[in-house]
């Protein structure tokens, strides 16, 4: 045959795809594949010709064509791959089996040698991607049903060129090397050996490769169709079905990140497929994180407006109702807990003071609780009376003035119970005011009475509120005889300590009340009406009649406003409440008192959110001991934005006034509830780091 | 494996047959040494046997492993060589440029310096197959002046041209 020289592509080209060959003519294939990489544009030039060639009408052409393709990839190097590896060659190739162009014309045998083409190619070629990509959308539009199988004779991998980890292994070459020298049965058999097991170990080596190229290629497909989808995403435009195909394809990214993962773990020899996975777990953490926000964002905005009748959106809903409900519960048993555990046995009288403190400071906690969880507002629930009894237990064996007071608390009649009791308190009062006086004065009470008829008239006010308890506790049905019997022997032996041990708190009080004008202190202790801005109260009043007050000298703050342009800060250091998850709040304590209203302190309520997530519907309550009022004037605001260190904080600033007449010492509980990002929280706590009371008029 | 046969009096000289996988390097020993045609597996590791053309004359025969996988291991075999076998399957035009690579690694070795080159162009029975000539031209013989080479047609699975290809390796021999 003749061989000239100067042949072109073309004629090469037409001789090897020639209508009219009976066979394969690999002379003139083999030819053409040397023309191509003689020429300086060969490449350029015969994918050109290939393009024509392979959608000719008649499918031997055709065919012949493809198998020239295929000889190209195989002997014409990374020139050739570049130019098929582009879309407008690989265009070429769908139109063949796309039914939108060629496809219906073109014979199967021809379709499927063009689909094993592209996918040896995209096997064989992973850094021409455009060839996997375009495999792959063949198989996404289903002209692909499954990936062809590839015999190893066929594949378009060249001999590698790298190195081979098994056989250059070092110490056993020298010993096959040593072991072919001898010739001798048992020595060549030994070499054989070792050769099957390098071949072995190779295998497994190239399955590993194999594992990862592939898990890879999974990563690369799943990010870029979600990525797609998120990037058409609308929630007012999605149907359910988009939606649970989203999560479906987010739950497979989220396996896939683990597969990753492990990958890496398996690979850290590697340093260049190491920087593959990493790049693919990167890809991977972004989409994730892409869907949170685009979906789940948008959802949990809409949640906001509650009129969207979503049914995921109402599920939504219940479940952030019983997240509430839940942490309510769990709060509970914390101020029972605190409550049931006041000290005992002791003679001092600041011990007796603080226990005093204690418990009046448990109960409203108690109440607060009972009433946030329940829905009646107006009675606790049943589980509440055990504990009641038991702290009425604990409290008469401690001594009588406790038990008067737990004897109180049980009763529905409140008001009464505590109207006789600083009836009691104030008469005592009085007493020792007039012998430091030494003469009487018309400054008096009208109700004051001479010492000898003063005692006589408290220990028969005593008497009266015990038996009034004991006819209290039979109506709430308690048909215990005996307890009944020992609460009275308790209280008739108990009397005379009781007396002892009032005695020198009287004193103290009497004290304290020497510098306050006479007709002040006798008034406050008269019965009050009840704030309603108080949470502790707002759920007892409407059970409970409204007495008159003086007017002038009432308790309440519900007409007290303070402006927060006329507040100065102290020097008393800010109390810190709460300090969790970048979230803060501080108490500041204000300088001046408002006008008229010495007893009451001014506190600034400050917010801060140092976390890099938002922070809305934040609500504060606070509930104080019953001869104290506390009220909380209306937030600056009830959000605060993500943190950003190119900006101050965001805050919320709040007005508290706490009135204390009784200059006690303070305990107030707090509850706050806000929405952190995605997550509500609710925290409960106590403050007793409050300035010392004496000092509130000039902190 | 094959058997050894060990001559007391002098040592066969030693024939290295080599090539890519499926050449049919393995066919074409089992075919000469024991007449029939052997089903094989592709070769992991190596075949050694003792072949005797005739009274006067035997070769120690070594057929090697030719996939890519093993081929950094056929410079171990190559000290002692006295004749270079290399098989080609004349029906593989896609894989003819693969082999001439190969080819060309191995005769570079020191330890074949010299030493004779017997390419057998396999598989003449297929249809569709190269010329001799054509492999000739494929695998840059003619660029080979430092050596003696020859190259002939076979077909291992017919028995064709085998008789003649060993003489010719024996003639290689005596002219070395």
């Amino acid at each position: 045959m003749a061989d000239p020289e100067g042949e072109s592509l073309e004629s090469w080209l037409n001789k090897a795809t020639n209508p009219s060959n009976r066979q394969e003519e690999w002379e003139y294939i083999i030819g053409f594949c040397d023309q191509i990489n003689k020429e300086l544009e060969g490449p350029q030039i015969s994918v050109r010709l290939l393009a024509h060639k392979i959608q000719s009408p008649q499918e031997w052409e055709s065919l012949q064509a493809l198998t020239v393709l295929e000889a190209c990839m195989k002997n014409c190097g990374g020139r050739f791959h570049n130019e098929v590896g582009k879309f407008r060659f690989l265009n070429e190739l769908i139109k063949l089996v796309s039914p939108k162009y060629l496809g219906d014309r073109v014979s199967e045998r021809v379709k499927t040698k063009v689909i094993e083409l592209l996918y040896n190619c995209s096997v064989a070629l992973p850094d021409e991607a455009k060839i996997a990509e375009a495999y792959h959308m063949l198989k996404k539009q289903g002209i692909v049903t499954k990936d062809p199988e590839v015999h190893v004779d066929r594949t378009l991998i060249p001999s590698p060129k790298t190195k081979n980890p098994v056989f250059d292994n070092e110490e056993k070459s020298k010993r096959l090397a040593e072991l072919l020298k001898s010739k001798k049965p048992e020595d060549l058999q030994e070499a054989n050996r070792i050769i099957k097991n390098m071949v072995k170990e190779d295998e497994a080596l190239q399955q590993k490769v194999s594992n990862r190229v592939s898990t890879l290629e999974k990563v690369n497909n799943s990010v870029k169709l979600l990525n797609e989808m998120l990037s058409h995403f609308k929630t007012d435009e999605s149907t359910q079905e988009d939606k649970e195909l989203l999560k479906d394809l987010y739950n497979d990214c989220d396996n896939l990140r683990t597969a990753v993962f492990r990958l890496a773990t398996e690979t850290e020899d590697d340093d260049s497929a190491l920087g593959d996975i990493l790049h693919a777990s990167d890809d991977l953490s972004r989409v994730i994180n892409s869907y949170k926000k685009i979906v789940e964002g948008q959802t949990i905005v809409i949640d906001v407006p509650a009129s969207t009748p979503s049914g995921c959106i109402n599920d939504r809903s219940s479940s952030e109702i019983l997240i509430d409900l839940a942490d309510l519960g769990s709060g509970t048993p914390s101020p029972l807990r605190h409550g049931l555990t006041p000290p005992q046995h002791s003679d001092s009288p600041a011990a007796d003071l603080l226990t005093l403190t204690s418990l009046m400071g448990a109960q409203p906690s108690s109440s607060n609780t009972s009433s946030g969880s329940s829905s009646f507002q107006t009675s606790p629930p049943s589980s509440q009376l055990p504990s009641s009894l038991s702290l009425l237990d604990e409290e008469l064996g401690s001594f009588g003035l406790g038990s008067l007071d737990s004897n109180s608390r049980t009763s529905a009649e409140k008001t009464t119970k505590e109207a006789q009791s600083n009836q009691w308190i104030s008469s005592q009062i009085s007493n020792p005011v007039t012998d430091f006086l030494c003469s009487s004065t018309p400054l008096n009470p009208p109700n004051s009475a001479a010492p000898p008829t003063s005692k006589t008239t408290s220990i028969t006010d005593f008497e009266n509120s015990l038996q009034q308890s004991f006819k209290d506790l039979v109506l709430l049905d308690l048909d215990k005889t005996k307890s009944l019997s020992n609460y009275s022997s308790l209280s008739s032996r108990e009397l005379a300590a009781g007396k002892e041990n009032i005695h020198p708190a009287l004193n103290t009080l009497s004290l304290s009340a020497g510098i306050t004008p006479l007709p002040s202190a006798g008034s406050s202790a008269k019965p009050q009406s009840f704030a309603p801005d108080s949470p502790v109260f707002r759920s007892l009043s409407p059970t409970l009649p409204s007495s008159q007050s003086s007017s002038g000298s009432d308790i309440s703050l519900t007409s007290v406003f303070v402006p927060l342009e006329a507040i100065k800060p102290s020097k008393e250091c800010p109390v810190t409440a709460y300090d969790k998850d970048g979230v803060r709040v501080l108490l500041h304590f204000a300088t001046d008192h408002p006008t008229g209203r010495p007893d009451v302190l001014v506190i600034v309520v400050s917010m801060l959110n140092t976390a890099p997530l938002l922070v809305r519907n934040v609500m504060l309550q606070a509930a104080v001991p019953k001869s104290m009022r506390v009220k909380l004037q209306p937030p600056s605001g009830t959000e605060m934005a993500p943190f950003n260190p190119f900006m101050p904080p965001s805050s919320i600033t709040q007005i508290m006034l706490l009135a204390n007449p009784l200059k006690e010492k303070v305990r107030m509980r707090y509850k706050l509830t806000f929405i952190l990002g995605d997550q509500p929280v609710t925290a409960s706590g106590e403050i007793d780091q409050f300035p010392l009371v004496e000092k509130w008029c000039h902190l | 494996m094959g058997a050894i046969k060990s001559k007391r009096f002098k040592k066969p000289p030693q024939v290295l047959i080599m090539g890519l996988d499926s050449a049919g390097k393995s066919t074409l020993m089992y075919r000469q040494l024991h007449g029939v045609i052997m089903q094989t597996s592709p070769t992991v590791g190596f075949n050694v046997a003792t072949l005797q053309l005739n009274k006067k004359t035997s070769l120690t025969v070594w057929d090697i492993g030719g996939q890519d996988t093993m081929r950094p291991n056929w410079k171990y075999y190559l000290e002692g060589c006295k004749v270079l076998v290399f098989v080609v399957d004349s029906s593989d035009y896609a894989r003819i440029g693969e082999a001439q690579k190969a080819l060309k690694k191995i005769l570079h070795d020191e330890h074949l310096k010299g030493v004779p080159l017997m390419v057998l162009a396999n598989k003449k029975d297929l249809p569709n197959t190269m010329t001799i000539r054509e492999v000739s031209t494929k695998l840059d013989l003619d660029t080979y002046t430092d050596r003696q080479w020859e190259i002939q047609a076979c077909s291992a699975v017919k028995g064709l041209g085998l008789q003649q290809a060993f003489l010719s390796i024996a003639k290689l021999l005596q002219k070395a």
